[in-house]
């Protein structure tokens, strides 16, 4: 069976990493997207389970990425492979590679504190500390070496402005992050990943926890942040992926079906699965 | 009543036949009992009281205040060649306390909460199971075999190091000469140190695994070390929670008894008590509960009596308080996890703030104080102190700290402290179970070849040196069914209470007094316990023991069966209730039944604390050399039998006294490890 699979997945999986090279569509600026972040043949296993089957995957700079499928169907793991948070699962083990501006973030001598100040993550719960507003969005930039005070009231101000959060929380900085409500939390959290001013951010189903308002005012500060920052964002939500993303991954049981321009994926897929995914038949 | 019997005759009614119906009845008999029995930690902790102060009134009337600042105890009546006489300060002994627990803590709070973050943090999972499986079972092993070790082992030991730093170092008031011998506060400190370790890391462990992986995965994912993952968000989560853990290791080591009584010296006189700088590590004297172990027994006149009452009072009063604080603050911790409230959130906040700042500010003067007395007493050279050195410590930590950021080697410097920082607490790990598999391995060195036919028979009263200590034996098994008898059905009914009514604020009440209750020494227990049944009857009897014991199981009982009985699903309950039973019946024959191993596990738990008490059997005088069970008379058990040896210093009685503890410990050891099997399998079939 898992050898069946992936002998399946890799001839499609590397057209579908070519075509996404060669199909990936102009952003803003008229500029063709450069690779930011290129996945090659990887497969990752949570001891004898194997959770991913030789998925390969260009994800271009300065746009939004979604990546959906069912539950259990690999796009979480996938985006915590990106960042190396599964270093921390026992038994993990992982084969092919993942390349960040062409340097491969698994190989020896990687420094993981560095390669995380590069790609910034948002999770699927808020999970602000315990600590004052002001102190959670300073964590990074204090972790990170910066001391200085007028550095560090301007980062403040300016992650919350570009997080949408200022106006509400202008006047109480000092008090606990765990009183605001679930969405301004999050987009404290996200405030926070901003500060430490990372190239890829990725969000883990940032929304799922949220109302619908929380969830427009996070989708209109996505497609702000596009234009600064490598997006890649795992969604349950297909409304929300054809909203906010220029490019699409669709997963199935560890395996990617197929990637591409978002109108494409959601309008002509190649495939049936993804076509009955994106039709509702099924998810 | 009658009419509507008659006109409702056909259709069962709802309303009951009778002025009260069955039901009511039954459920209120049974909701009074447990009701009854959960109240128990409350009326006993007042009943201590009064018992306490109404013991020590002579004592308040004569001495007064004399008795709080007066710095020399001379329990003799005055006479023609000694003036001073019936003189009684406890200062001394609340400065042994204070020291003995002041080093315990600085020694077992760093390396037990180090120990804590490497189990819950660090340790992969084949690793930290069997040590904090380890760590909890080391909990269990009574105090007077840490005694005995101490007494044999470590005193001799000290006794060299001693030596070696009073000719180097003498210089230094810290390691002035004190005792000839080893013993003495640094001695007891250090025993008090194994002993309170394996209590601080398992309760910080338990605080550690209860803040949320999110928390971890986000500092993480800004780059975030390790360590500093560790040291700025997961213990700042848990920080309350920790300090409750390390005041509860801090009401243990001021209450112990036996095992700082072995090894403190027992000196009534403290040379310069109120000159700091002539303060040795190595002086020997006299904590509080050493001085009740050592006079109690055996007072020299009423007034006496009275004043070593007062001093029992007095230590659980302190007692009282740092339980209260501690428990307060786990409380807190447990009950702002998710976060929200902001009222919790400030009182914490001023708690901590309040602690920093007499924390901060006694060390800070204490500091000043210290280097000024060098200065003073031996000019420039004075500067090169313990003190001093701290003193230059921190500040270049700090100053280093303030330097680095921006500097090329930050990433580096941080890398390495984390590296640091984890090596650390690993060593501690290895540190705390080394020492403790140490002892163990040493008691069962020195025990095994005593453990044979002959130590299992009755003594022959007429030959001293017979062998056997089968007395010893079977009166422990006997002194703890009779608490047994009286403390589990209690525990278990009040427990009961706890969990089915708890919720309404008599529930919290008695909760809170009940861990209050789980915090006072054993000493005072035994104290009263005299008092309240010694006294009366005129009689050493055994069950005076019986019943200290048994107050001791009553909260430990108590609080396992509550959180068992919460284990079992809501729906069984009402799977039962909806099918017309009783509320009393409910619980007897499902819920009970359902968490049966739980109370199994948290009868065997308060076993395996009593089995091991000293203290309160020698305050009852709970003592017998002559094998006989008449719980009327006194009964002889194994504590107070290697508390006794200790002063037969020849080979035949140390083989005894080693056995003995050994035989001890495994008892211990056995019903705490059929403890936690007993959990461990309820919870891998749940």
């Amino acid at each position: 069976m898992e050898s069946n699979l992936s002998q399946s997945a890799g001839p499609s999986a590397l057209s579908l990493l070519e075509g996404s090279r060669q199909g990936a569509r102009p952003v803003n600026n008229m500029e063709t997207t450069t690779v930011r972040i290129g996945v090659h043949s990887l497969n990752f296993y949570y001891g004898r389970m194997q959770a991913l089957y030789n998925v390969s995957l260009g994800i271009g700079a300065n746009q939004v990425t979604a990546l959906i499928g069912p539950s259990g169907c690999g796009k979480s793991t996938f985006l915590r492979t990106l960042n190396r948070m599964n270093d921390t699962v026992a038994g993990r083990r992982i084969e092919g590679s993942v390349l960040l501006d062409g340097e491969d973030i698994y190989a020896r001598g990687i420094d993981v504190v560095a390669l995380r100040r590069r790609v910034g993550m948002v999770f699927q719960r808020p999970n602000p500390f315990p600590m004052s507003i002001r102190d959670n969005v300073l964590y990074g930039p204090r972790l990170h070496g910066e001391r200085n005070k007028d550095t560090l009231n301007s980062i403040v101000e300016r992650t919350l402005k570009q997080a949408a959060l200022w106006d509400e929380v202008k006047d109480v900085l000092h008090r606990s992050a765990l009183d605001l409500s679930g969405g301004q939390q999050q987009r404290l959290c996200i405030a926070r990943v901003l500060a430490v001013d990372p190239e890829v951010i990725l969000m883990d189903e940032p929304c799922s926890a949220l109302d619908p308002n929380s969830t427009y005012h996070i989708e209109q500060l996505l497609a702000e942040m596009e234009a600064r920052y490598t997006i890649v964002i795992v969604t349950h939500n297909l409304q929300q992926a054809a909203r906010v993303s220029a490019q699409t991954a669709f997963f199935l049981k560890g395996e990617l079906v197929e990637s591409g321009d978002t109108g494409t994926i959601f309008s002509m897929p190649k495939d049936k699965r993804t076509e009955d995914y994106v039709q509702g038949r099924f998810g | 009543m009658a009419q509507s019997q008659l006109g409702e005759a056909r259709i069962p009614s709802l309303r009951s036949q009778s002025r009260i119906s069955r039901t009511a009845l039954s459920d209120g008999l049974f909701r009074g009992l447990v009701t009854l029995c959960a109240s128990l930690a409350l009326l006993l902790i007042l009943c201590i009281g009064i018992a306490l102060l109404h013991g020590s009134a002579e004592n308040i009337i004569k001495s007064g205040l004399r008795f709080v600042t007066g710095e020399r105890w001379v329990p003799n009546p005055p006479t023609a060649t000694m003036h001073v006489g019936n003189l009684f300060g406890m200062l001394p002994f609340v400065y042994g306390t204070v020291v003995t627990s002041a080093i315990a803590l600085l020694l077992a709070v760093p390396i037990g909460v180090g120990a804590a973050v490497f189990l819950a943090e660090i340790a992969p999972r084949r690793l930290s199971a069997p040590l904090s499986f380890l760590v909890e079972m080391l909990a269990a092993v009574p105090s007077i075999v840490y005694g005995y070790w101490g007494l044999i082992y470590l005193v001799p030991l000290l006794g060299n190091v001693q030596q070696w730093f009073t000719s180097n170092f003498g210089d230094i008031p810290l390691f002035a000469a004190g005792s000839g011998s080893g013993a003495g506060f640094f001695a007891a400190g250090l025993v008090l140190t194994l002993m309170i370790l394996p209590f601080i890391t398992a309760v910080s462990r338990d605080v550690l695994l209860t803040v949320p992986k999110s928390q971890r995965d986000a500092s993480l994912s800004f780059g975030a070390t390790r360590w500093e993952t560790i040291s700025k968000v997961v213990l700042k989560h848990a920080g309350s929670g920790i300090i409750g853990a390390v005041m509860l290791g801090l009401a243990r080591a001021l209450g112990e008894t036996m095992a700082v009584t072995m090894v403190v010296g027992n000196n009534t006189y403290i040379p310069h008590l109120k000159d700091l700088g002539s303060f040795s590590l190595f002086q020997s004297g006299y904590t509080m509960t050493s001085l009740l172990m050592d006079q109690y027994p055996s007072p020299n006149s009423a007034l006496h009596a009275s004043a070593m009452t007062e001093i029992a009072l007095a230590l659980f009063f302190i007692t009282v308080v740092v339980n209260a604080i501690a428990r307060g603050l786990v409380w807190l911790t447990a009950n702002t996890k998710s976060g929200g409230s902001v009222k919790a959130d400030s009182i914490k906040k001023g708690i901590g703030l309040t602690a920093a700042v007499l924390l901060t500010g006694g060390l800070g003067i204490l500091f000043l104080v210290q280097i000024a007395s060098d200065l003073h007493r031996r000019g420039a050279a004075g500067l090169f102190g313990g003190a001093e050195l701290i003193a230059l410590l921190i500040v270049a930590g700090t100053s280093a700290n303030l330097l680095l950021p921006g500097t090329r080697y930050y990433l580096m410097w941080r890398k390495m402290l984390n590296a640091l920082a984890l090596a650390a607490c690993m060593l501690s790990t290895a540190f705390a179970s080394l020492a403790l598999v140490g002892l163990l391995l040493y008691v069962m060195q020195q025990g095994v070849p005593g453990l044979n036919a002959a130590f299992f028979k009755m003594p022959n009263p007429a030959n001293p040196n017979s062998f056997g200590m089968l007395n010893a034996v079977l009166g422990t098994v006997e002194l703890v069914g009779m608490a047994a008898l009286i403390g589990l059905p209690a525990g278990v009914l009040g427990g009961v209470y706890l969990a089915e009514f708890g919720d309404g604020r008599l529930g919290f009440l008695f909760r809170f007094f009940t861990d209050l209750l789980n915090g006072v020494p054993s000493i005072v227990l035994g104290i009263f316990s005299y008092a309240v049944i010694v006294v009366t009857t005129r009689s050493n009897a055994g069950y005076a023991g019986g019943f200290a014991l048994a107050v001791m199981m009553i909260p430990v009982v108590m609080r396992t069966t509550e959180e068992l009985m919460r284990l079992v699903p809501q729906s069984l309950r009402d799977a039962s209730l909806g099918l017309g039973a009783t509320h009393a019946r409910t619980v007897w024959k499902v819920v009970l039944p359902a968490a049966r191993s739980g109370i199994i596990t948290g009868a065997l738990l308060a076993i395996s604390r009593v089995a091991g008490e000293t203290a309160p059997l020698i305050m009852v005088g709970c003592a017998n050399t002559v094998p006989q069970f008449n719980p009327h008379e006194p009964l002889a058990s194994l504590p107070v039998g290697i508390y006794t040896l200790r002063n037969y210093p020849d080979a035949l009685h140390i083989q005894q006294s080693w056995t003995s503890a050994l035989t001890l410990v495994l008892l211990v050891l056995a019903a705490s490890l059929m403890a936690r099997l007993l959990t461990r399998r309820k919870f891998a079939t749940d």
